[in-house]
């Protein structure tokens, strides 16, 4: 299985969005170097039903891709949270994952006081888990 | 009337295989759709 990294700080303060959220979805960007996530970019979730789906904010997608492109990063993975299922892609997930780039990251608050997280990338329809590795500094 | 206007059209490093791997390209047109003809 391929290692996902994220820095403890950052996987922490994503489970904090998902909480605070509860019992919305969250959404955001990993962002960082090619490959590296750095820092966490927490997204509106503007969806009509956002207990059951997400869909960021598209000004605020904008300001981040702006501020990404000025410092040679990109987005490493998209998360979001379930609050009433696991932490693995739904139907819906795959069929809206078209970065092929990215990793899809879900948290799942089903067991609000056992935040689950877990990685994946989605190529064509097909999942892939990839193993979370957290670790307390960014490399 | 609209005019066609040149913009920087920047590239998403997912898309960059096609500009040579330039990060950012001039584009022409007075319409999104105008813009993404105007590169293809």
């Amino acid at each position: 299985m391929l290692e996902f990294r994220i820095p403890e700080p950052v996987a922490r303060a994503m489970i904090e969005h998902a909480q605070a959220e509860y019992p919305k979805e969250c959404c955001g960007f990993l962002v960082g170097p090619p490959g590296e996530v750095r820092e966490q970019v927490k997204l509106t979730n503007v969806d009509p039903d956002p207990v059951m789906r997400y869909e960021a904010d598209p000004k605020e997608m904008k300001r981040a891709y702006d501020d990404l492109f000025d410092r040679d990063w990109e987005v490493v993975a998209i998360y979001h949270s379930h609050t009433h299922t696991p932490a693995y892609p739904s139907p819906t997930d795959v069929k809206l994952a078209r970065d092929p780039n990215a990793a899809y990251v879900l948290v799942s608050l089903q067991d609000r006081s056992l935040p689950d997280l877990r990685a994946f990338r989605i190529l064509e329809g097909r999942i892939e888990e990839l193993g979370v590795v957290s670790e307390e500094k960014a490399r | 009337m609209r005019r066609a206007m040149a913009v920087e059209v920047r590239m998403p490093t997912i898309l960059r295989k096609y500009t040579s791997g330039a990060k950012a390209v001039e584009g022409s047109g007075s319409t999104v759709r105008e813009v993404i003809e105007y590169l293809e």
